[in-house]
């Protein structure tokens, strides 16, 4: 009995730590070879210049560098979809139907990017304004 | 009172001025009479419109009607006078008073009047539109005026305190309005805290010479004078600290990301509030395929998809490169169109010529595009930058820069290059293909590197500018390239550069960059009706009374004019970006967007005093950020008439009732689009429906009283739940645990 209550305190306090602390640190991700990423199915989720961003993020060992980005899902954005995406670094500001808009840090986008709902990971476009 | 009084006399007394045996002053108007027979008379009554005092010759600002303006212009130079501008047969001009008589008699003028101290103001546009008739309800069964329809602007900020956005009742019109600050907060302030001035969100509106506040003016003020166009509407202002985002500076947050984010929070309210919305986006950007596949295209295409009373109005860009040829004819543009053959390459020179460059990103940015062919996967890019000082600098041997060629056919990266000083760097990235189209997509950044400065590169002897150029290997290949900023006045490619050709092993045939397809993203997406702006008048009169020329205006700051009643010569031009001849025609329709007088905001100041009204409280700004909010605010007399209206419905009814403007023949066409709004004959096709929304109020105000709250977004960001099972599992073990003493304890008493 002593033995189960041990594995329960164990798999909750692991689970918690993994709520509080939503990815590894972004020395820990910098584990990630560049170049398997780029090889990856996961790699071409990525639009043109989120993959530039990226990969000048890694060159210049800043994994901690956030980026604005949008994700495209599978369909409608559901709260579970949320929390997996929550759990693997990406911070959703906003939803509208399959698309979120948030922040994930360089050194979690190959994560997002292996979630199988996700389809397409955007940097942001900066805007101006159109006074002449 | 006193002064009409005073100028009515002064008319009478005119009317019997002998003068019969001038037969040609009955082409004048009265106080042209008055003036010529007494220019200290004319004064008083054409106050600032007439120079008397410290002149050599007296001269008077008039309008004339001619049959040749060009006869009528040498005979007013002649004389000392000058022509300001020309509209037709209309001419605004100043003419010395000791010649007005022999003006008037040239047999090509048909009548001249004085230019009257007037303002020329936001009614002028809503007669050009048929605004002013749908407000007064002239041909209609009632007027409309926005009653009852939230009009939401994207913006910069604004002068929330501003008198043109109070309703009759002297209260605040604007129900709702969030600021994501450069500290990614967000702040929100409500009616009822922006009415007892607890709003926490600064009431300057100073960015961008008062940028939002004017724009929100245009769509919904309600000055008696400057009046909008919805002035009974409701207002939801959403706006981000940095309206010029750079993506790599933190503080910046003007992006793709938070205007769809800004756009869900306003249709969010709309619908807790039970209204119809019609959200106004005077912005936009050149990054993307322009294809209806971006992220912020595929959003907003689907915030008001199939969505009664869900509408998004945008600015068409102001990327048309005509407006710079003042600057110089060679500027081509933001836009280059790529279309190489197998085995030959095509280069397109492109100049970053300005600093100001600075203030949007740390690069120059080509965006480029090819279709999606095994041909155009094949086909490989290069750049080479050249010194200004170069001599023989098409001569590619002479390139000071050469980056590696590269192809589209795997994603791979050229970093680092940079010239041989240190100062410019040159970044080359191609894809294979972007997952939303297919398509193979290639960036080129230019900057300074960390030794260097933008005036390393824009200085016309010492700097450069860069050829990109796309070869074709195993077959043709056709796409687009688009710049970054999307600033024609900063960084162009250029044109009548061929056929020249570029020599030594590297040849390449240099081709020309243009206008076409400057529609900025998100006017690019299907579900957004999109607004380029024409010059709706000439003239406007400023704060002292002068009377002020468009045309002059434009020429003095770098641009080369335009005419009254023409397209904007800034105004962007479509079409779509989509690959072959699958592309949509863009805009769907203009609207005056020069000169436009709207609100001013408090803390702005603007840049010349000619630019400010007589009360100084509105002023003169020019752009499709002007065009837009004008449609926005008349799809809120639709939505008043009828708020069960799809973006669809909304779309028929002004495309089909704008009047057309043919070019080459041709309407719709990818300048006009249907052509010019009329918002008149739109409200007649549409029949009334008040049965999808019933709100009438902002509500009672909820939100927080300090007008600080949390995201107005959809969905809020995530709060992990997670962790109240996580705490449930961890007490689990602990009570286990309890149990499993207690049962020890009791077994061992037994």
């Amino acid at each position: 009995m002593y033995k189960y209550a041990f594995i329960l305190l164990i798999t909750a306090s692991t689970l918690l730590l993994s709520c509080v602390t939503p990815s590894p640190s972004p020395q820990q991700a910098r584990i990630i070879k560049a170049s398997r990423f780029q090889n990856s199915v996961e790699w071409n989720k990525l639009d043109g210049r989120l993959k530039q961003a990226w990969l000048t993020a890694y060159q210049e060992n800043d994994l901690a560098r956030s980026f604005e980005i949008m994700i495209k899902t599978d369909g409608k954005i559901s709260d579970n979809k949320n929390r997996v995406l929550f759990v693997n670094g990406f911070m959703t500001r906003s939803t509208i139907g399959s698309i979120a808009t948030g922040t994930v840090r360089a050194g979690d986008v190959p994560k997002v990017a292996k979630i199988e709902f996700v389809k397409v990971m955007e940097l942001a476009i900066p805007m101006s304004i159109k006074r002449r | 009172m006193k002064k009409t009084l005073v100028i009515f006399v002064i008319l009478i007394v005119a009317s019997f001025v002998p003068s019969a045996s001038k037969a040609d002053l009955n082409k004048m108007d009265g106080f042209l009479r008055i003036t010529e027979s007494d220019p200290y008379i004319g004064k008083a009554v054409l106050g600032k419109a007439m120079s008397l005092e410290d002149v050599d010759v007296p001269t008077v600002d008039c309008l004339v009607k001619s049959l040749d303006p060009e006869i009528t212009s040498q005979n007013i130079e002649e004389v000392g006078g000058k022509t300001k501008a020309v509209i037709g047969q209309i001419m605004s001009v100043t003419i010395p008073v000791d010649s007005l008589y022999d003006i008037s008699e040239s047999e090509e003028i048909i009548y001249m009047e004085a230019a009257k101290p007037m303002a020329a103001k936001m009614n002028e546009a809503r007669n050009y539109t048929g605004v002013a008739s749908v407000q007064a309800g002239t041909g209609l069964t009632q007027a409309y005026n926005g009653r009852n329809v939230l009009v939401g602007v994207v913006d910069g900020a604004i002068n929330w305190s501003h008198a043109d956005f109070l309703g009759s009742d002297q209260t605040t019109r604007i129900c709702y309005m969030q600021e994501r600050t450069s500290s990614g907060s967000t702040l929100q302030c409500t009616k009822s805290t922006i009415d007892d001035d607890s709003c926490s969100i600064s009431d300057s509106g100073s960015a961008d010479y008062g940028h939002g506040t004017h724009v929100t003016g245009i769509a919904a003020g309600a000055n008696a004078t400057y009046k909008g166009v919805a002035p009974q509407s409701f207002i939801a202002f959403a706006f981000n600290a940095a309206i010029n985002a750079d993506p790599s500076d933190p503080s910046s947050t003007s992006f793709s990301t938070t205007v769809l984010e800004d756009v869900s929070a306003i249709f969010t309210k709309a619908t807790s509030l039970d209204m119809p919305s019609v959200i106004n986006l005077s912005l936009g950007t050149s990054l993307g395929a322009h294809d209806n596949t971006s992220l912020l295209e595929e959003g907003l295409n689907s915030a008001v998809s199939g969505q009664q009373g869900r509408i998004i109005v945008n600015a068409a860009g102001n990327e048309n490169v005509n407006y710079e040829s003042g600057i110089s004819t060679d500027l081509g543009g933001i836009h280059a169109p790529i279309n190489v053959s197998a085995e030959s390459s095509n280069g397109w020179k492109v100049a970053i010529f300005n600093t100001a460059i600075s203030a949007y990103s740390n690069y120059a940015v080509a965006d480029i595009w090819l279709a999606n062919t095994d041909e155009c996967r094949a086909a490989q890019l290069q750049v080479m930058a050249y010194r200004h000082d170069v001599a023989g600098e098409y001569n590619a041997a002479n390139a000071n820069l050469k980056t590696t060629q590269i192809d589209f056919s795997s994603d791979q990266t050229s970093l680092d290059k940079q010239t041989p000083d240190g100062k410019v760097g040159v970044d080359v990235y191609t894809y294979t293909q972007n997952t939303q189209n297919d398509r193979p997509n290639a960036l080129v950044l230019i900057g300074p590197t960390t030794t260097g400065s933008w005036t390393d590169i824009t200085n016309s002897t010492t700097g450069y500018y860069f050829d990109i150029i796309i070869r074709g290997t195993i077959g043709s290949c056709a796409g687009d390239m688009w710049l970054y900023p999307d600033q024609t006045a900063i960084v162009d490619f250029f044109q009548n550069l061929s056929p020249t050709p570029v020599v030594g092993a590297d040849g390449y045939q240099l081709a020309d960059g243009d206008s076409n397809k400057t529609m900025t993203i998100p006017g690019t997406a299907s579900g957004v009706i999109t607004v380029g702006s024409y010059m709706d008048r000439g003239t406007w009169t400023d704060m002292n009374g002068n009377v002020q020329s468009q045309t002059e205006y434009n020429s003095s700051t770098g641009g080369t004019g335009g005419t009254a009643g023409d397209i904007s010569l800034f105004s962007s031009l479509g079409p779509t970006g989509e690959e072959g001849t699958s592309y949509r025609i863009k805009p769907d329709l203009v609207a005056p967007g020069e000169p436009i007088i709207s609100t001013l905001a408090s803390g702005s100041s603007a840049f010349y005093s000619s630019v400010v009204k007589g009360d100084s409280t509105h002023l003169k700004l020019e752009g499709t950020s002007m065009s837009s909010p004008h449609v926005a605010g008349i799809v809120a007399l639709l939505l008043e008439k009828n708020n069960c209206l799809t973006t669809s419905d909304v779309w028929t009814a002004l495309t089909t009732t704008a009047t057309p403007v043919r070019v080459s023949s041709t309407s719709p066409n990818n300048t006009y689009g249907y052509g010019k709004v009329n918002a008149l004959a739109a409200i007649q096709t549409i029949s009334a429906n008040s049965s999808c929304y019933s709100g009438t109020t902002c509500g009672s105000g909820g939100g927080s009283s300090g007008g600080c709250g949390s995201s107005g977004s959809t969905i809020a960001p995530i709060k992990p739940s997670l962790n109240i099972y996580a705490v449930l599992l961890l007490l689990l073990p602990a009570l286990l645990i309890s149990i499993l003493r207690v049962r020890s304890r009791l077994s061992s008493r037994t």
